[in-house]
């Protein structure tokens, strides 16, 4: 009788102890769980990548990877800051994506050539039009070309149209020191096209 | 004349001339510069590198859109939400409605969808069959194989340049390599200390401004202090290149060391 009032606590603790199957079928399932509360976000990373220009239907598929990676790193997540979390995967995953088709590209595979590379002629245009913007254009590649490493870099994001704000985050400067960058490198480049430096806008 | 669109034509050239000269930046880096972890020095070729990759620049900074209603029909979320559970093997039974569902969605009734591109099973299970018959016979291939031996990696011991700055000894000057060799550097440097994972990248000195050829990330050396890498000549016009060793440390990058190559015809 004494013995059996000593092992019950024993067998009750032992009953209680789970095996390593069912403590890692819980894990799971409770991974699981925070993986799909993390679900409610999908349509914010939908939205940023039709927002970073993919079609719809690309959007989707890159988002769907989003999750999987997420889902793949759900070990290390602690359930702190959700969005977070999410975003870095998604702004990681889309910049890989631009990087692959760059290096597609690179390699020779069938890319279709971007529009970037290509001008459009505007059939609307005069010929003598067209010949003078044709003349402007080399002028300001070349003065762009000459512009020093800082200063180009700068003109470039001005023209890829990204604010004063946001070429302070890429620059990691100031607004204000973005704005002086600016204005220098335009003072340069009015130096080297003298009046011809008209119609560079941008930022704000 | 519109004078903003020569602008835009001219920044057209620049950037496809950039691209034709400039690698985009890995996603290691571009991140690492978004979180302030890069030395200055790499922070700036990275920018340098972004301008002509604007876009990758943009997704890093473009905010997430405030209002995503109506973005995604129910039926759509529940499509999705189907295909990832398919894909990450999560049984709906076994967990609750996701918040995103909205309320009256359907049960996720996985729908036909144009992605993603996988193999039907037949297919998959031919082409696994083709990729073990092709090693197999690539195998038995080599083993029989009569005639030249495969090029054999020429072993160099290399050893940094930038020593003299760290310990005041001169530097050495480049190692000299053939050109169409295949090569096994060993690259041996002083660790301060263990980093989680390394990074090496492969420079083109002869080009202005250098531009990168090559870059390694989550490699660890063979043994402390030797970092072994393979280094093919074949393809590189003669000249100097360097390569560089980064230690990573929760995406901090620190340069470790600089080692010279000096390509010979």
């Amino acid at each position: 009788m004494i013995d059996d009032e000593e092992e019950l606590p024993k067998r009750l603790a032992e009953e209680e102890r789970q095996s390593p199957e069912e403590e890692e079928r819980k894990r799971k399932e409770e991974q699981d769980r925070q993986f799909e509360k993390l679900y409610a976000y999908y349509p914010g990373i939908v939205s940023l990548l039709k927002q970073l220009g993919h079609p719809l239907d690309e959007a989707r598929e890159l988002a769907q990877d989003v999750f999987l990676r997420v889902y793949q790193s759900m070990s290390g997540y602690r359930g702190e800051s959700k969005w977070a979390f999410l975003q870095k995967i998604a702004r990681r995953l889309a910049v890989n994506r631009i990087r692959d088709q760059h290096t597609q590209k690179r390699e020779g595979e069938n890319v279709p050539e971007e529009a970037l590379a290509t001008r459009p002629s505007d059939p609307t245009q005069q010929p003598d039009a067209l010949f003078e913007q044709e003349e402007s254009a080399k002028r300001y590649y070349h003065a762009i070309a000459q512009l020093n490493e800082k200063d180009r870099t700068c003109i470039l994001f001005l023209l890829a149209g990204f604010s004063y704000a946001e070429m302070g985050d890429i620059l990691g400067i100031g607004k204000s020191a973005v704005k002086s960058r600016i204005k220098a490198a335009r003072d340069r480049l009015k130096k080297l096209l003298g009046k011809d430096a008209l119609g560079l806008d941008g930022g704000s | 004349m519109n004078d903003s669109s020569g602008w835009k034509d001219a920044y057209r050239d620049v950037i496809a001339e950039g691209r034709k000269r400039l690698d985009p930046p890995t996603v290691d880096e571009v991140e690492a510069l978004f979180e302030n972890k890069l030395p200055e020095a790499e922070a700036e070729r990275v920018r340098k590198l972004l301008a002509y990759y604007p876009e990758m620049a943009r997704a890093m900074i473009e905010p997430f859109p405030a209002d995503t209603a109506g973005v995604l029909t129910a039926e759509e979320l529940a499509a999705d939400l189907a295909a990832i559970r398919r894909k990450t093997g999560i049984t709906p039974a076994a967990t609750q409605t996701p918040a995103a569902t909205p309320a009256a969605a359907p049960t996720p009734v996985p729908k036909p969808l144009p992605f993603p591109k996988r193999l039907p099973r037949p297919a998959f299970a031919v082409a696994a069959g083709l990729i073990v018959v092709l090693a197999i016979g690539a195998i038995v291939a080599g083993l029989f194989k009569s005639g030249p031996a495969a090029s054999i990696a020429v072993t160099r011991k290399v050893y940094p340049t930038d020593i003299g700055a760290r310990g005041g000894a001169s530097a050495p000057p480049p190692i000299l390599l053939e050109q169409d060799r295949d090569y096994r550097l060993e690259l041996v440097f002083t660790p301060d200390r263990e980093y989680r994972e390394y990074r090496l990248v492969f420079l083109d000195l002869g080009s202005a401004p250098a531009r990168s050829l090559w870059s390694r990330d989550h490699e660890h050396p063979e043994q402390p202090g030797v970092y072994a890498v393979p280094l093919s000549t074949k393809k590189l016009p003669p000249g100097l290149y360097e390569l560089v060793l980064y230690g990573l440390d929760d995406g901090e990058a620190e340069h470790l060391a600089t080692f010279a190559i000096r390509v010979s015809s």
